[in-house]
This record gives structure tokens, sequence and C-alpha cells, in this order.
């Protein structure tokens, strides 16, 4: 539904530091998708967002909606903003101080070029309102609302004229970590609900994986993978984005031999030969990158451990509780450090001697260079 | 008819048109006096000539720097209640605000203004070439030094000048006579004049002694009563004689000396200090060219050269130039003729020509 | 759907519109300044032959060196001044609970009631020698002791100081108004002290506005002509326009060409100026504290300090307020004035009430003046809103329209008359004597103050309010009335009753431009002062002041009914 195509956008470097920018980033979004863009701060994510709402108008490329042409460079075709059928929500809400929450959420109704009567106005307004629990605060002034209160508002806002398309921008950010949990199940239910096309821009991957249909993983301008949370999470396909998504120990090795897709091979590696799995086909080479989930490692006090697993023996140096989680490092008998996260009340600490083993097909080869 | 009849019936056709034509001419002629002439009219029909032209105008504008309560606008009301037939419209500035307005309207070919009149205004006005010639029979009786010999201005209003002193800090027996005792040390630091704020304050006490003694003496002069560390200020002489009051300073040099004759009547610890000679000005009425209401303007011009115009501005402290008017009864005590001291009457361009190098030597001694 | 292709090179039409108006209005007098700094005049007034010599008597002048000192010395000290009183009278009533602050708003609309020449002299009268002030230390100290000399460097500075505070409190005040108490708030939780909040805080955020205040203030003191003539000429205090002053009334017809050459110079340090400002407040993003995030404005308690900061007002108020009319009032009722003395109290009559009251000329003038300061006002505001909004985001050319907006600064206000009474004069229609035509002027000659007053206010708008309506489908002039003015609004209320109170005291371009039947007061007030009138100017003071104040308080509670909500 949204066609992104080969977008550039170059900003001018300033003081010394280089621009920073999209450099040919592409895109299909589904319609009803919630689709994520995901990466550190300077990776190009606000400024594909903005390209698409029209905030910034990029250097060239392609962005439709639908039937629309949004943007085109090559044919010199612009909408301008506010005749996008796009609503947003800001990282800092945006919220008009000088209005109510009414005037707030029905702004869209009352100023777009579609023109909607008064009854007609206040009607979807107070259903828009009602979505997001705010209906009790209709004639509040919006300056009485709470932080998360406001971000709900700007979502109104945003959906009041039922939008093509929906983009948020850092929405949680600002709220503390609790509100920040409970908001990402809501906005998931309302986006289900209302099934209206998303993306979502966040730095937080923990966030992107828990309410994504998809996310693109952006890295210096560029869409590094795209894939549903679970491929990113467990077949990464570059280094960036194993290091970037989640906890993982990194390994290195050489592969003798070619291999296909999906196939399972010998990396030799300082810890020894382990068995890796490999989503895609690899060429022989030296210094490929193997990651092991920390949750994938199975850590115990006993000599014998079952399995055709890889093996890895080592002392623990470090533990923390985590509630529901327990973290130790421990450092293997070959110098290299692991990090592994087990359920608690395993009577593991630091000083022990254990064995770790994790299976061929959480041991994931990664496509990436060593170093890059 | 025959032919008798035929000739009566031209001789009376001519007889008849003769004296319309006459009449037709003379009407033609009246209306079409210029403004020259109009200002110079001599016949004895003048008054009828005057008020005749003026009914078809209906309006005269003037220019004048008198104060509005007390004498622009009471003289407005008289001649308004002499001449119903005409309005006064009336505005007040400073000389040279009016010269600057003169000279634009002039310059645009707007002339607005019929009348002005003010003091230190004719030799603007005369050498912008704004101004016309201009005769009024009330002026004939006047002094020859008070009416321009050629005829572009006339006066309305005298001022004469001299110190003031602070009662309380100066006795009566100390107060300066002569020129030579503004020199006493006494003195040194508490004399103030006016500078900067045209030609009336510090540049005509310097002009006055230039006239008196020629430059070489009065240089010599200045030069010594640099010594005094007399002080500069810029503003009215009006507010600088409120200074001598208020004990800020014990002598102003220069001032219009009526100013604190009236604050000694109400009790103000200030006195005037007239020394000779006293130097005057007078203030001038003029009329401009292309005047719009040129008749208008010559019944105005009569009327505040006359001694019922006059008689209307001395509430507001003014000196007639008429010398059928005397003074008011509490100004009459610096009247130089009835003081019995010498006046130093400086004629408008006389103040011009000098003021330049007077206000040289000022910034260059008092700096 | 509208396409128009990518990249348009053009530029926005507003800006088009406003900077040809502007141009309009601001090339002719600028054009009438250049010609007469480079040209000799005649007689008659019109422009002679090509000179220099203006530009070569400013620059070969001897004193040049020591009157510049001077200058520099009474223009920053003046603005050190003005700015002190006006950040902590501005931080103390908007940003904390002290009581009583809410008169400081309404003592202030005072204060600007006052004619300029009365409260100068006011204060001239105060500290003079023969003022109470001496007089108080001479009972301390005996005659032999230490006196106050006003008329002195420090006596200009501290005039001109005190006489630009309330236009320093109005602007930071709306300025200090709309800032998110969770900026300061955050830096006490820190454990930063008040003070440490204040200045790393409070006065980074409001640097743009400090920063606009220095500009107005500086250039102000370096072309002003009253206060050095009237304070520093009789202390043998010379700047640069002292001089000026001189070369004007030395010849007649009065000859500006001096002072249109130091006019050129003063335009090319004021471009020089705001080129500096645009860098400083290019990170706009910096100065934005209207969020729509959290947007609370909330006012920090001081607890038992707040005794200390209502005395810190109290003690300024009778130095900005207190003192000038006591003595204005005092004088309002003598015949005479000859210093504050017990003496005097027997003497008291209000004869001068009843003459200014009773002074036709003055009831006549009263409509035309409170009509010029209220179109003035209304022009002025909202004009310099629009084009603050599009210079402070940076719309093409609208750079541009700021340094036209604030050019007037430079011109002398005599100059910026003698021009426009040409420019008037020469129009096809009949403009020139009407009171139409004097508004115009007015509202040139203000333009510079609204522009800052309008920009600070712009500037701290977070861009993403703007952002939120376009992307809710309004299109820029809806942006523009509905959300931007509201917001900008408080900015805009304190800029209509600074330029109405200000503009109906502006003396010196009425004496030219008003005819007979456009008389205002001000020139009642000059006229008055030109003739030494002092007491019955100061009685015509205190009736104008009393009637500004109602025609503000008026006004404010007309817009705090309708607009500002953001308060």
């Amino acid at each position: 539904m949204l066609d992104v195509r080969d977008l550039h956008k170059q900003y001018a470097s300033q003081g010394g530091r280089p621009g920073g920018g999209v450099f040919g980033a592409s895109l299909h979004i589904a319609d009803g998708e919630l689709f994520t863009l995901l990466g550190p701060s300077g990776c190009g994510k606000s400024t594909t967002l903005r390209s698409i709402a029209g905030l910034e108008t990029p250097d060239t490329g392609h962005i439709s909606l639908g039937d629309t042409v949004l943007f085109d460079a090559a044919s010199g075709a612009l909408v301008p903003l506010y005749d996008r059928d796009i609503g947003m929500v800001f990282q800092s809400y945006a919220i008009w101080p000088h209005m109510t929450v009414f005037e707030n959420a029905s702004y869209p109704l009352r100023v777009g070029r579609k023109k909607f009567g008064a009854a007609d106005v206040r009607k979807r307004t107070v259903n828009v309102l009602e979505r997001v629990g705010l209906a009790e605060y209709i004639d509040r002034p919006a300056t009485h609302l709470s932080g998360g209160q406001q971000q709900r508002l700007a979502l109104a806002r945003a959906l009041a004229r039922e939008p093509k398309l929906l983009l948020l921008d850092e929405p949680l950010s600002n709220l503390d970590a609790k509100l920040r949990e409970q908001m990402r199940h809501e906005l998931k239910r309302l986006q289900r609900d209302t099934g209206v096309t998303t993306i979502y821009v966040t730095h937080d991957q923990s966030e992107a994986l828990a309410i994504s249909d998809r996310i693109a993983v952006m890295e210096d301008g560029r869409i590094a993978q795209v894939g549903s949370p679970r491929d990113i999470y467990n077949r990464p396909t570059s280094e960036f984005v194993a290091g970037f998504i989640g906890r993982t120990n990194l390994i290195r090795g050489d592969l003798a031999a070619a291999v296909g897709g999906g196939a399972l091979a010998e990396v030799v590696t300082s810890t020894g030969a382990l068995r890796c799995l490999f989503p895609a086909a690899a060429a022989a080479r030296k210094g490929i990158a193997v990651v092991v989930r920390p949750e994938h490692v199975v850590i115990s006090k006993d000599s014998a451990v079952d399995g055709d697993g890889n093996r890895l023996a080592g002392q623990v140096v470090s533990e923390i509780y985590l509630g529901e989680l327990m973290e130790y490092v421990v450092a293997t008998d070959v110098g290299t450090e692991m990090l592994v996260r087990t359920a608690p009340g395993k009577h593991i600490g630091v000083g022990d001697r254990v064995r770790l083993s994790f299976a061929p097909e959480h041991t994931v080869a990664v496509a990436g260079v060593a170093g890059a | 008819m025959n032919a008798h009849q035929s000739q009566c019936v031209w001789t009376r056709a001519v007889t008849g048109l003769v004296p319309a034509l006459a009449v037709l001419l003379w009407t033609f002629a009246a209306v079409a006096l210029t403004p020259e002439e109009i200002a110079t009219y001599n016949g004895p029909d003048r008054q009828k000539v005057l008020e005749e032209g003026a009914k078809k105008e209906g309006r005269v504008a003037i220019y004048s720097g008198m104060i509005v309560d007390q004498a622009l606008r009471p003289m407005a009301e008289a001649f308004e209640k002499k001449y119903p037939f005409l309005k006064v419209d009336y505005w007040r500035g400073a000389s040279p605000q009016i010269i600057q307005k003169a000279l634009a309207e002039a310059r645009a070919g707007k002339v607005q203004v019929d009348v002005l009149e003010s003091t230190s205004l004719a030799p603007g006005l005369v050498r912008g070439g704004v101004v016309q010639k201009f005769h009024s029979p009330e002026s004939d009786s006047y002094p020859k030094h008070l009416v321009d010999p050629n005829s572009m201005w006339a006066s309305t209003r005298l001022s004469y000048f001299g110190a003031a002193i602070n009662t309380e800090m100066v006795k009566k027996e100390e107060a300066p006579k002569t020129w030579d005792d503004l020199l006493n040390p006494k003195w040194k630091g508490k004399i103030a004049w006016r500078v900067g704020g045209g030609d009336t304050g510090a540049e005509l006490f310097v002009t006055n002694l230039r006239l008196l003694w020629g430059d070489e003496k009065a240089e010599a002069y200045i030069k010594k009563l640099a010594g005094q560390d007399v002080v500069g200020y810029t503003s009215s002489a009006r507010q600088l004689v409120n200074q001598v009051m208020a004990g800020e300073y014990a002598i102003a040099l220069n001032i219009f000396l009526h100013h604190p004759l009236i604050s000694a009547q109400k009790g103000a610890p200030v006195a005037p200090n007239p020394m000779e000679p006293i130097p005057s000005l007078n203030g001038t009425v003029l009329m401009a060219k292309s005047a719009p209401h040129p008749y208008a303007a010559m019944l105005l011009i009569d009327f505040m050269l006359s001694k019922d115009g006059q008689e209307t501005f001395l509430a507001g402290d003014y000196f007639p130039a008429n010398p059928a008017l005397e003074p008011s009864k509490e100004l009459k005590a610096i009247v130089p003729s009835v003081i019995g001291m010498k006046e130093q009457f400086i004629s408008p361009d006389e103040v011009n020509d000098m003021n330049k190098q007077s206000s040289e030597w000022i910034k260059k001694y008092f700096r | 759907m509208a396409v128009r292709s990518a990249r348009p090179l053009r530029l926005s039409p507003a800006v088009v519109v406003l900077s040809v108006v502007l141009l309009a209005l601001i090339i002719p007098p600028t054009i009438f300044l250049v010609q007469t700094s480079v040209h000799e005049t005649n007689a008659d007034g019109s422009f002679g032959a090509f000179t220099l010599r203006y530009f070569g008597e400013l620059f070969g002048n001897p004193r040049l060196f020591g009157n510049l000192v001077n200058n520099v010395i009474y223009a920053f000290g003046s603005a050190a001044v003005a700015i002190a009183i006006g950040t902590a009278l501005a931080w103390i009533v908007e940003r904390t609970n002290t009581p009583m602050r809410r008169y400081v708003f309404l003592l202030s609309i005072i204060s600007l009631g006052i004619p300029s020449v009365l409260y100068t002299v006011s204060f001239l009268l105060l500290l003079g020698k023969a003022g109470p002030v001496n007089d108080l230390l001479r009972l301390a100290f005996g005659s032999g002791g230490p006196l106050v000399n006003v008329y002195s460097l420090w006596g200009m500075i501290v005039v001109e100081g005190i006489d630009f505070s309330p236009l320093a409190f109005l602007l930071l005040s709306s300025v200090f108004r709309a800032n998110d108490a969770s900026f300061e708030e955050a830096s006490l939780m820190s454990g930063a002290g008040l003070w440490k909040t204040f200045k790393n805080i409070t006065l980074r955020l409001a640097m743009p506005g400090i920063l606009a205040l220095l500009i107005l203030v500086l250039i102000r003191a370096f072309e002003s002509f009253e206060i050095p003539a009237l304070v520093g000429r009789p202390g043998r205090v010379y700047v640069l326009t002292t001089d000026i002053y001189d070369s004007i009334h030395t010849q007649v017809p009065p000859n500006y060409g001096e002072a249109g050459a130091f006019s050129i110079i003063l335009l090319v340090i004021v471009v020089i100026m705001l080129v500096f400002y645009n860098r400083l407040s290019r990170r706009a993003e910096r100065f934005q504290t209207i969020t729509g995030k959290g947007f609370r404005p909330r006012v920090m308690d001081l607890g038992k300090w707040r005794y200390a900061t209502a005395a810190t007002l109290g003690v300024l108020f009778a130095i900005i307020i207190g003192l000038p009319i006591a003595i204005v009032l005092y004088a309002s009722f003598l015949p005479y004035y000859d210093g504050v003395r017990l003496a005097s109290f027997s003497t008291m009559t209000l004869a001068n009430y009843a003459h200014v009251w009773g002074s036709s000329s003055f009831r006549d003038s009263i409509g035309n003046t409170i009509i010029m300061g209220l179109v003035t006002a209304s022009l002025v505001g909202p004009f310099t809103a629009l084009c603050a909004w599009l210079a402070v985001r940076r719309v093409r050319g609208a750079a541009f329209l700021d340094q036209l907006a604030t050019m007037p600064l430079i011109f002398p206000a005599i100059v910026m008359g003698v021009a426009f009474l040409h420019l008037f004069l020469h129009l096809p229609f009949p403009f020139y004597g009407t009171l139409a035509s004097l508004i115009l002027a007015s509202s040139v000659r203000f333009l510079p103050y609204g522009m800052r007053y309008s920009y600070a206010g712009v500037l701290q708008i977070h861009k993403e309010l703007e952002e939120a309506s376009a992307l809710s489908g309004a299109r820029q002039t809806t942006t523009f009335l509905r959300v931007v003015l509201p917001l900008v609004a408080p900015a805009i209320v304190t800029c209509w009753l600074f330029v109405f109170l200000v503009s109906v005291k502006a003396v010196a371009m009425a004496i030219l431009l008003a005819g007979p039947g456009s008389q205002v007061v001000a020139v009642t007030l000059f006229d008055l002062w030109d003739n030494g009138q002092v007491t019955e100017l100061a009685a015509m003071g205190v009736i104008w002041a009393g009637m500004m104040t109602v025609v503000s308080v008026a006004f404010y509670m007309l817009a705090r009914r309708y607009g500002l909500r953001v308060h």
C-alpha cells in the first residue's frame, strides 16, 4: 500500500560532522501492517518518516500511497503535506496548549479540505476520543492532561479523519517504563481494531519486537534488514543487526567450504569447531561471524551434558538477578566470555565451574564481514 | 423703421453696452489681480477690494510660533469675529519647523500656508524664495527699523534679552551690571546659557557684543568669559530660568527678560538682570508666495499689525511692535525705554549672518 | 489533490507581498537620508551640489575619539542598566510567586504613559544640585561632603537606562511568561540552586529576547539627542550626536547632512548586528519553550525568599516609577518650581490642572491622539507577527523582511519626520497634514520594536506545533491564524501596549507632519516644555498618564477575555 523506492536525502555537513540522511531506502508496506523503522539515532529512520509525511522533501526517489503518487523526483511530482491523507504523532506530541481536548482532536476535521458539518465533527471526535479513552476529558484545556494522556490525545488527533496511513515518531520515548509497556499493548490493540496502516519509528528494539508486524533495521541511512520480529531476532543477516537487536554472543571463525542456505556446517573458531546454521548460502571464507543468543545457552554445573550441541566449559565471573531471569557472564576456558540467561533457581554462583551448551539451530551464522 | 430710429437704437445699444463693458472689465480686472498686486494694493478702496476677494476665499491658514492658548487662538477668534465670513486654520510650531514646512510645500508646488509668523523666521524664508512682497498701511506708523525696506516682512512683536539671577544666591549689590562684572571669580561655575538651540541664547549674547565692540574686542572678552566655566544648557529659555529659580545656577545669560519678571511677580526667588545694551529682536509676519488665499491673507496681516489685533496677544506676554500700544503694565519693568537703558536692536538679517561665527567661538572656547 | 513541481524556487507569495509593502514604506525615507548625507542644502531647501563633506566632518572631528568613547560607554552602560532591571523584574513577575507582583505590569504602563521629556526632567529635578537627594546628602554630610552630580556620564547612563527599563521589562516578561517551568524544575532537581538555575537555564532560554533588547537599546543610545543634550551637555559630556544636533540648528534652513551621514554609518552597524543575531537564533530549536509536551507555565515557589524579592520589587519601583511620579505630582501643584521645599507646600494650587483641562487645544487633540495610537499599534502588531513568523521559520527571503523592518531604527526621529514630510507632499492625492499620514509615519517608526517583540515570541513556539497542524490538513494561512497567532498573542498584546503608549508620546515627527486639523497631544506637551511651563507640563503629564493607564487596562482586559489563555 505504501511504496517507497530508492529514497535519497542528504543533509549538509555541519561543523565537521558529516551530514546524515537517507541513502537509497526502499520499502513496501502492506495494508493494515504495523511496520517499524528501527535503528540508533542518526540512522535515517526519522528522515524517512518525515519524507513520507512531507515534512522533508527528498533529493531523489519515489513515494506512493495506494494509487496516489506523493513524491516522484523524476517527474517532479510533489503533494504538499497538508494534502496527504496521513496522520502523525510527534515525539513531543505537539498538543496545542491554547486549545481544549476537543479542539485538539477535532482540528483535522475542521481545517482540512473535506468539510464536515458541526454535528458530524462532534460525533467523530467523541468516537475517536472514546477509542483512546479520553472521552471524559473532552472539554478540558489540553494542558490539564498528564503526559500519557497527551500522547493519547495526539493519537486521537492523528486518527480523527481516518487517514490511510498513520505515522508514529518515537511516541513512547517520553513515558516512564511502566506506562511505556502498557501503552505498547494499547497501541497494538488500537492498530488492530482500526486496521490503519502504521509506520512506527523507534530506537528501542524491545519495543519494536513487541508490537511490529515487520521491522526494517536501519544503519547509517540504509536499510540493513527487513523481516518479521522473529526473523530479525533469530536470523540476523548482519553483525550490526545481530548486535543491535537483543543481547547476543558473537564468535568469529573460518568456513572451510561453501554451504547452501538452510544447511548446517562447521565453523572453526578459537573455541573449537562449532556446528552452525546457515540461513543463507555462504562461500568459504575466513572471519565469518556466528551469534548465539544468551537465552539459548544451557548452563549447568554437571559435567555430563546431553545432546550433540556445541559445548564449552568455563568459570562464572559475574551474576545478575533480574527477577524473572538470571544473567551470568562466563569466562570460557578458551579465553572468550559468554553471556548466559537462564531461569533462576539453579544455584550457580560466581566462581563455579560450569558447562555451556547450545544447539546448532541456535548457533546462527551471520552474513556480515568481519569488522563490518 | 426709418434711419433716424435705427440710429437711436444703435446709440442706445452702444450707450448701454459701454457701462456694462466697463463694469465687466473692471470686475475682470479686479479678479485678475496677481497675488503681488493684492499684497501691495494701495488704492482708496483697498479694504473693500480685500474683503470682496476674501469673501470668495472663505479661509486663511497661518503657521505661527505664538503660544496657542494665550495668544494665537484669541487672535484668531478676534479676527473671525471681525470677519465672520472667514475661518482661520492655525498651526503652531517652532521656527525651524515652520521654515521646513514652508520650503517643502513650495518645492512640491502644494503651498497650503498663507501667513507665517514667528521669531528667527525672515531670513530663512526670504532666502528660500518662498515669500512675497506685501504692504500693510498698519505698519506705516511703525519705527523704520521694524519694517523691512524690501517689504518682505513687518514686525509683530519684540523681545528683550538679558540675564536672570537667583535672588537667594545673588544679593542685590552683587548683581552684575557691566559685562566685566560677569568675569568675577565668585561666579565661576555658576553661570549658564543656552547653546545649540538656534540663535537666541549664547549665540545672541556673542553677536550682541560683536555689534557693540567689534570682533576683536568681543573675542578677547569671550576668551576671558570661558574661564568662568559657563555651563551650556540645551533647552528653552524659559526652562533655563526655571533652573535658576530652583537654584541650579546663580545667573543665566541672554534669556527673555520678561520670564524672570513674571516669575518674580509670582513670588519666585528670581529677578531679571538687564545689562546695557539690551539686545532686542523682533517677531515678524510674512506672506507666502503663491498663497492659496491672498485676499484673506492680507486682511489677517493687517489685523495682526493693527492695534486691535496686537492687543489680543498681549495676554501671551508678548511685547507689541505697534507703537500705539503700551506693553502690559506688569511687563513694563524691562522695556529699555521705560527703565532708561540703552537698547540694541538686532535685525533678522544681522542675527542670521553673524550666527555662524558666534556659534563657532562658543564651540571653540566653551567645550 | 494539487500537485506542484518539486523544489519550488520561487518565493512564498506572503514574503513577496510583505517585502513590497515594506520596501514602499522604507525606501523613500532611506533615499532621502542618503541624499541628505551627500548633498548640500540650498536656501530653498532643495538639494544642491554633491559633497562628501558631512562624512568628512564626522570623521575629521578632532573630538571624534573622545565622543565615540563616551558614546560607547553610554550605550553599553544604559543597556546594562535597562536589561538588568528589566530581567530582574520580568523574572520576579513571571516566574516566581512573589506577592504583589501583578502590579508591576500596571505600574510599567503608567511609567510609559508619562511624557518622555517630563520623565527625564523629573530625574534631573530629583538628582540636580538643588534637588532633594543632594539636600539630604548635605544634611547628612554637611556642605563639604560628597554630592551627586547627575550632569555626567553616569547620570546619562542612569537616566537612559531607567527610561528604557519598562520596555525591557515588557519584552522579557512576554518571553519569560512562555517558559515551561519544567526546564527550571529539572535544573533545581539536579541540585543547582536558584541563582545557578536562573543563570544557566532561564537566562539562556531568554537569550534571543535579551539580545533583541540589546540591539534596540544600543542603537537608541547611539542616535539619541535628547538625553545627551539635557543631561550630558551641562556637565560637558559630549557624545557623537552632540555635534550633530548643533549642526542641524546652526544653519537655516536646518541642515541634516551630518545627521544623515551618521545614520548611514549606524545602518551598516545595525545590519551587522542583525546578521549576528540571526546566526545566534538560527538554532531556533534551542529556544523553543512552548512545546506541545506537558506545557504548563508554572511559577517557582521561592519560599521565604519571596519577601526578599518583594522588597526588591519595592525598591525598583520606587526608583523607576515612584520617585519620578512623586516629583511630577509635586510639581504639578506648584505655581512655579524652585526645588523641593517644605515652604512650597503652602503655595500648592490646582491652577495648573485647571489650565490644562481648560485648554481647548489639549482637549481637541485627545481624540486624534488616541485614534493615532490605536491604529498604529494595531497595524504594527499583527504585521510584524507575520513577518517574524516567516523570518523565524526561515522561509526563503524572509530574513530580508527582518532587516527591512528593523531599518527605521537608525533614523533619528527628526530626520524621519523630514523625509516623510517630503514624501507626503509629493503624493498625487491629499495626504500631507492628515492624521492618516501621521499614523503611517508612526507605524514605520515603531516597526523595529514590534519586530523584536514578535520575533522573540515566535521563536518560542515549537516547530512541531505547526507541523502537526499542517499534517492535520491545514494550509499555511490556517496554521498561522489558528496555531501561531494564538500562541504568540501574549507577545503581541505586550507589543501593542508598548507601541500605543510610546507612539502617542512621540513628538519629533508629529511637530512636522500634523496639520491644523490633526493636532496631537504630544505636540501640546512639547509646546509646554518649549515654553518652560514645567508645572503645567507636570499637570498635563499626570492627566495624560492617568488616561493612558485607563486605556491600557481596558485593552489588557479585553485581550485577556479573548485570547490570552496561555497565561
